[in-house]
């Protein structure tokens, strides 16, 4: 048996206000299209942001607090080791 | 200022179900563009999308929620003392009912028991419930004996 390492990703949408606070929204497991980075994935990302901003889908904490953007989108990509205890001799 | 969080439920392609919650949402938002954008977030996973569920956050002890819509506190209650003792007539022109905290309601007639009693109006929508209030001050208490 060996190490046996897992990876998963994480999109990181981070969404701004008109007063300037941001918010991130978390989307687990994204998909080829996003994850192969170029103008098909920045497309859907700039819909989204354009649905939000059109029909204020998200508010701020404050009165008056609407969307205004989404300022950034990264795919972290986490990898996670489980080590195989079974290859370590006891001491 | 009440937001809502948005509950979106999809199956991952292993079949296992999940939940995915986004906060910040605009409670007045309708449900047919709340359903979009649960869709639109899903679409950029390799998740099937079931559903999604409006989560509310509204804190009902320290806000209220003006504007038009169902269910929302936006009367008025006046109470105006008719010739009986501690006997109010009750006006009330919003949603939902009205209650008192010691006194006593029989159809439009409140009956005072304290020299300060709160009536209030409680309604409920979809989301949330509120409370508004005014003191009925200068109420005779009834004669004792």
């Amino acid at each position: 048996m060996a190490d046996t390492i897992k990876s998963s990703n994480t999109l990181v949408l981070t969404s701004e206000f008109v007063d300037e606070d941001t918010r991130t929204i978390s989307v687990d497991d994204p998909n080829a299209t996003i994850l192969a980075a170029g103008a098909s994935a920045s497309a859907s990302i700039s819909a989204l942001g354009n649905f939000i901003k059109n029909n204020n889908i998200l508010i701020g904490d404050k009165a008056g607090a609407d969307f205004s953007r989404i300022k950034s989108a990264k795919v972290v990509i986490r990898s996670v080791t489980d080590l195989d205890l079974n290859d370590r001799e006891e001491g | 200022m009440a937001t809502s969080s948005l509950s979106v439920k999809s199956t991952t392609t292993a079949g296992k179900s999940v939940q995915k919650a986004v906060t910040n949402i605009n409670p007045q938002a309708s449900a047919e563009n709340l359903s979009t954008f649960a869709q639109m977030i899903n679409s950029l996973t390799n998740h099937t999308y079931v559903g999604a569920d409006l989560i509310d956050k509204t804190n009902v002890d320290t806000e209220t929620r003006p504007g038009g819509g169902s269910g929302k506190i936006e009367g008025v209650i006046t109470l105006t003392q008719t010739a009986a003792l501690g006997e109010y007539d009750i006006s009330y022109n919003g949603d939902g009912t009205v209650q008192c905290l010691r006194g006593s309601i029989l159809g439009n007639k409140y009956n005072a028991t304290d020299e300060y009693d709160v009536v209030y109006a409680l309604a409920t929508d979809n989301y949330t419930a509120a409370v508004c209030f005014f003191e009925s001050e200068n109420v005779s208490p009834a004669p004792a004996g």
